[in-house]
């Protein structure tokens, strides 16, 4: 993961986003780009709020999914790799 | 040598051609023909076909721009009709322009998204000959909070690299003296390959994104409403002219309209795959 653990992402703003059954689709008006989130990377995607720590995400997501807890941390990273390369998270 | 007047609508916008003589007038018969002639929209650009300086030479303009000046009524068909599609499209904003060829089936629209070399018009060819009515290979219009969408319904334009795939279906040799042949494209008039859609705008009911890869094995998948929306989004034309840049209006056909990925190899796996596909149209008819 490029994000540093104790970090906490946060959504960028300008973004539009569209709920469609359990997976988000975001708008980036300025670059005309669509990202598709899978229903885990939407979990993820709508706990980036500037006040949970990345291990504080992976630590929500293990508690509420702990059948697949060994692979949260991999998927978080994905994810946020995912957002950050779309420029859809800023980091403080 | 008089000019005569015909007036293209499509979607909410509209070109003028302006020609004169026989020779444009069967050009403009030949491409235009199943395009409705009447419409609200005033014409925002004027195409001109006059007769060139020497005998069988033909003329093509955009307003004063000579666009091309020559003896092949091929080239001349297949300039005229990329730049009037650009132009129809460069302002449309009442709806969606999507990159889509468009098949009918029971009252309902296959449509197929797909950009360039997705295999568009060859497919567009087998479901004709399967019993679809043809709408378009190219370009589709779905208005702002519609269900219903609109082929441009247009010569099939088939690029000389899917010529020899698609002679599999069409006799290229047989149908000759229908046909315009020009450097990029055979252009073929659809009532040659079978039938054509009578009314150019049917509700949609379902969506198709195909793919022709050589070699390939049969993959018929169901996509979920967010994939939809990503793909639609890639095939979206006229997304600037559009609220939101067209993102709300996609989404919102996503969510509507069942959507599947079609992967194929050549033409005889489609067989296993199109009752599927009557499943889905006739599903969504119910």
């Amino acid at each position: 993961m490029k994000i540093d653990t104790n970090a906490k992402p946060r959504q960028q703003r300008g973004f539009r986003l569209e709920t469609l059954e359990s997976e988000l689709l975001l708008y980036d008006p300025g670059q005309t780009k669509t990202i598709y989130l899978n229903p885990t990377a939407s979990l993820i995607w709508q706990m980036c709020d500037g006040k949970h720590t990345v291990d504080e995400i992976i630590a929500l997501l293990q508690e509420s999914y702990p059948d697949a807890a060994e692979g949260i941390p991999r998927d978080v990273a994905a994810a946020l790799d995912q957002f950050s390369e779309h420029g859809a998270i800023e980091v403080d | 040598m008089p000019l005569q007047n015909r007036a293209l609508h499509f979607g909410d916008t509209s070109v003028l051609l302006q020609y004169a003589g026989e020779r444009s007038a069967r050009i403009i018969e030949f491409l235009y023909s199943r395009l409705a002639r009447h419409g609200t929209a005033e014409p925002r650009v004027t195409f001109h076909i006059v007769p060139g300086v020497e005998a069988d030479e033909l003329s093509l303009y955009r307003g004063g721009r000579l666009l091309y000046d020559g003896a092949s009524a091929g080239q001349l068909a297949n300039q005229l009709m990329s730049d009037s599609l650009y132009h129809l499209a460069d302002k449309c904003c009442g709806g969606m322009l999507i990159h889509a060829a468009a098949a009918a089936r029971g009252g309902r629209v296959l449509l197929m998204p797909g950009t360039t070399g997705a295999g568009k018009t060859s497919l567009s060819v087998w479901l004709m000959q399967s019993g679809f009515d043809y709408l378009t290979d190219e370009l589709v219009y779905i208005g702002e909070g519609s269900i219903s969408a609109q082929g441009f319904t247009r010569p099939l334009n088939v690029k000389t690299r899917a010529r020899d795939a698609v002679g599999q279906l069409f006799d290229f040799e047989a149908n000759r003296d229908a046909v315009l042949n020009c450097e990029q494209a055979v252009l073929v008039p659809p009532e040659s390959v079978g039938s054509v859609a009578d009314v150019d705008t049917m509700p949609l009911g379902a969506i198709l994104f195909p793919r022709f890869e050589a070699n390939a094995e049969l993959a018929l998948r169901r996509l979920s409403p967010a994939q939809t929306g990503l793909r639609l989004m890639s095939c979206l034309i006229n997304a600037r002219n559009l609220a939101g840049h067209g993102f709300p209006e996609a989404t919102r056909i996503a969510r509507l309209v069942p959507a599947h990925e079609l992967i194929y190899g050549d033409y005889e796996q489609l067989d296993a795959a199109i009752s599927e596909l009557h499943g889905t149209l006739l599903e969504s008819a119910a």
